[in-house]
């Protein structure tokens, strides 16, 4: 006998029905929110706890980390590799410059349709920062930039509050290199399972060609960086937030649908 | 829960309220606490958290209300900010995202007379379908919720979830595949009772 009143064309269809019902009968939470509301609306926007609570492993990491950047640059990039991030190494350089307001010399700015057809791999975009408010394109390197406001602020006077960079693995032989100043915290961390590097301080970044020859390259934002390595691309996020808001941005980065 | 007329006066209330009017604010409030209790409920699993967090949303919502464009729908932007309320505060306490959603004693939300369909289904049933809705991978039991349990379009599960309408659309369509094989037995019974 069939369905008393169904419309059971398909299984789709009768599943599809079927979670429809679900709906009515879930126990969902009536809480009233309204009457703790109003109270509130005239707080200042309250600003997110900045907190450094690192577990003792990532501590012992910092610590691994700190005292190899004074060894031999094998050394120096097998932790790079030990920790996951393809073609990043980390460095110690003696002096750095404060960064001043420098251009951010990022590319040519492209729209993000072009860049998704022509960047040869998967471009992402952090969800949770929505579009952004310029893509550019450079020798392979996507960066996409969101203007500074309330929950992103500016770095520095670069008027930038995120700037997502996102380039290949294994792209030849380019490779970067962060120089990384006494003053800098380093952490590994995990990006949505992914192996990551926490930068907090002041840094540089640089890049070698082919040939080996290194390219120094401006100092975009004088923030803090988190880079990971996913799916064969590296990703690099540079803001003036904290860890915390900066890994929730990166773990809601998906891939662009084409 | 749709409201003839609704967006017209909700954008002279979003309008009113970012000239700071709070009472305008507290009427988008009212229309929209519903669901973004359950926004909040699907990714913390407790009432009293989901309050919590769609207050602290509200909140934020409303000083961020000068950031909203006055054109684009503003349930999907409010949405938003309630799972990333909700997914900070599931971090702080260290909770894994699970739906911890079950059945209601008193079923049918509304007084609506049940219709037709729902009739046909027994508590058993519904119970297996939520367990199959439960046992889905994350990725595809957020945009089923969202769909379905939250009754959302694929265009505000798309905002809601902060992932491209394309990703729910082939999300959405891949949950159902694996729902059909799940309730298989389900659905047979349905359709040869």
């Amino acid at each position: 006998m069939s369905s008393k009143g169904w419309n059971l064309n398909s299984p789709r269809r009768t599943v599809e029905t079927l979670l429809v019902d679900l709906a009515d009968h879930i126990e969902w939470p009536q809480a009233p929110v309204l009457d703790r509301v109003p109270g509130r609306l005239a707080d200042p926007q309250p600003k997110p706890p900045r907190r450094r609570r690192w577990i003792p492993v990532t501590a012992t990491l910092v610590v691994l980390v700190a005292a190899l950047l004074v060894l031999s640059p094998q050394a120096r990039e097998a932790v790079a590799d030990l920790l996951g991030v393809a073609g990043i190494q980390i460095e110690l350089r003696p002096e750095l410059e404060e960064a001043v307001g420098a251009g951010l010399d990022l590319g040519r700015e492209v729209a993000i349709g072009e860049v998704v057809e022509s960047a040869g791999f998967a471009v992402s975009v952090p969800a949770l920062a929505g579009e952004p408010d310029a893509v550019y394109l450079s020798e392979g390197q996507v960066n996409m930039v969101w203007e500074g406001g309330e929950s992103l602020p500016a770095a520095g006077d670069t008027g930038v509050g995120l700037l997502y960079t996102q380039f290949p693995s294994e792209s030849g032989g380019d490779r970067f290199v962060k120089g990384v100043g006494s003053e800098t915290t380093v952490v590994a961390v995990e990006v949505a399972g992914a192996s990551g590097l926490w930068i907090e301080g002041v840094h540089v970044i640089s890049r070698e060609d082919e040939s080996g020859r290194r390219i120094e390259e401006t100092l975009r934002l004088a923030g803090n960086v988190l880079m990971w390595e996913s799916d064969d691309v590296t990703h690099r996020i540079e803001t003036a937030v904290g860890l915390e808001e900066t890994l929730r941005i990166a773990e809601s980065v998906e891939p662009i649908a084409s | 829960m749709s409201v003839e007329g609704r967006p017209l006066i909700e954008q002279d209330l979003i309008r009113k309220a970012k000239r700071g009017d709070v009472e305008a604010f507290e009427e988008l409030v009212r229309i929209h606490q519903q669901i973004a209790v359950r926004v909040a409920f699907l990714v913390v699993g407790d009432r009293d958290a989901a309050d919590d967090v769609a207050q602290e949303a509200f909140v934020k919502a409303y000083h961020a209300l000068n950031r909203f464009r006055q054109d684009s729908p503003f349930r999907p932007w409010l949405l938003r900010i309630v799972r990333n309320e909700a997914l900070n505060q599931r971090r702080r306490h260290g909770r894994q995202e699970r739906l911890s959603l079950r059945l209601a004693n008193d079923p049918v939300s509304g007084g609506a007379a049940p219709s037709p369909e729902t009739t046909v289904i027994i508590g058993a049933d519904r119970q297996a379908v939520l367990d199959a809705v439960n046992e889905l991978p994350a990725r595809y039991r957020q945009v089923v919720a969202h769909r379905y349990l939250l009754g959302l379009s694929e265009a505000e599960t798309a905002a809601a979830l902060g992932i491209p309408a394309g990703t729910v659309k082939s999300r959405t369509a891949r949950a159902l595949t694996r729902l059909e094989q799940a309730l298989a037995g389900v659905i047979e019974g349905l359709e040869f009772e």
